[in-house]
């Protein structure tokens, strides 16, 4: 999957816009996600991304590229994708993120465009809930939330991201021509970090609409597209973010 | 956008010894004029200090929602005894930042923080 991201400025801590201006604040993330089931219940995951930063502030302008953070996954359904006697699809959910990209605190690019990764290692504990219907509608919602680890700084101080709450929900159709599409909504909520125990600056919150496409070309390859708008805020960036992807897929059962 | 901060009281003793400090602590006013519009990129900011004696001036960027600082701290060069300017602050992205300015003085060190809101 590859995503553009583009900042078009920010919610302050009112939630009351704030426009980027004339700034170019660009990012490119290439990710490899790979997927694969452990029996009829268990998949587990992983996605490895490169981040690659074009900014340009006043007569500045900067590039930078890098690994970023891996994200390890993990999935145990306990009633089937598409739901069964009734129920929809459940589904527990598990995310660890490994900082292996560069964080703020160890940026060497004047602009920070060589900051690839939070610095802190995450774990996301959520659930996913699905239901198909076989007039090939569907909706999907799924909660998570991730819980950082403390990290030190150079100058000896205490980091601890605030957890936060991702939520997504969407809505959509399949068609027997192997089109899909949804629209939906996420949300992220993050509690203010703490330097030393003590909590430091707002709690800041983004509300994103979504637009999702895919097209499945035979059994094994399918193209995606998404479009990420991002529409409330506060203390957050405000970025239009489009995607493309292609995914193989292989028949092991 | 905000032009000017005016500063609480930096506490900072103007003389005598280290176990004088509480009793001849004076309040230093710390000014921070900021360019016309703070912006992303690269920005100068100057400081008045109301106090002849700071024996240094030091000053980071930090963005408390987000957990981390700038990628180096600005340099403040000195003017003369009460006038630093402050080169190169370096905002790398928008929302709020902290200006946390560093006086130090004969017998004390404090520090006062200015909020900016970076388009």
């Amino acid at each position: 999957m590859t995503t553009a991201q583009s900042v078009r400025g920010h919610w302050n801590g009112s939630g009351r816009y704030v426009d980027g201006g004339d700034a170019r604040d660009r990012e490119l993330r290439f990710e490899a996600r790979v997927i694969t089931k452990l029996g009829r219940s268990f998949q587990i995951g992983a996605i490895v991304p490169y981040v690659v930063t074009d900014r340009r502030f006043g007569d500045r302008a900067s590039r930078g590229s890098g690994p970023g953070d891996v994200s390890l996954l993990s999935r145990y359904d306990f009633v089937r994708v598409g739901g069964e006697n009734g129920l929809p699809g459940i589904a527990l959910t598990l995310g660890l993120t490994v900082p292996t990209g560069r964080s703020p605190d160890r940026a060497r690019d004047a602009l920070g465009t060589d900051v690839t990764g939070s610095g802190a290692w995450e774990a996301r504990p959520g659930i996913a809930i699905e239901k198909i219907w076989w007039t090939g509608w569907y909706v999907f919602g799924g909660v998570g939330v991730g819980f950082f680890a403390p990290f030190k700084r150079d100058d000896g101080s205490t980091i601890a991201l605030g957890p936060r709450m991702l939520a997504v929900v969407a809505g959509g159709k399949s068609f027997t021509n192997g089109l899909s599409f949804a629209l939906g909504a996420t949300h992220e909520q993050e509690a203010a970090p703490r330097t030393d125990g003590l909590r430091v600056g707002a709690n800041r919150a983004r509300t994103s609409a979504l637009a999702f496409a895919g097209y499945e070309i035979d059994d094994n390859w399918q193209v995606l597209a998404s479009l990420l708008v991002d529409v409330i805020g506060r203390e957050q960036i405000a970025a239009t973010t489009i995607g493309f992807g292609i995914r193989r897929a292989w028949n092991v059962y | 956008m905000r032009s000017t901060f005016f500063a609480l009281a930096l506490l900072c003793s103007a003389c005598g010894g280290a176990e004088e400090a509480a009793t001849k602590t004076g309040d230093v006013n710390v000014t921070v004029a900021s360019p016309a519009t703070v912006a992303r990129g690269s920005n100068t900011f100057t400081i008045r200090i109301d106090h002849p004696h700071a024996t240094a001036v030091e000053a980071t960027l930090w963005m408390p929602s987000m957990g981390h600082g700038a990628p180096y701290d600005p340099r403040a060069v000195k003017l003369d005894d009460t006038t630093y300017r402050l080169e190169d602050a370096m905002f790398s992205m928008p929302g709020a930042w902290d200006l946390r300015v560093k006086v130090t003085c004969p017998h004390g060190v404090s520090t006062q923080t200015f909020r900016y809101e970076v388009p």
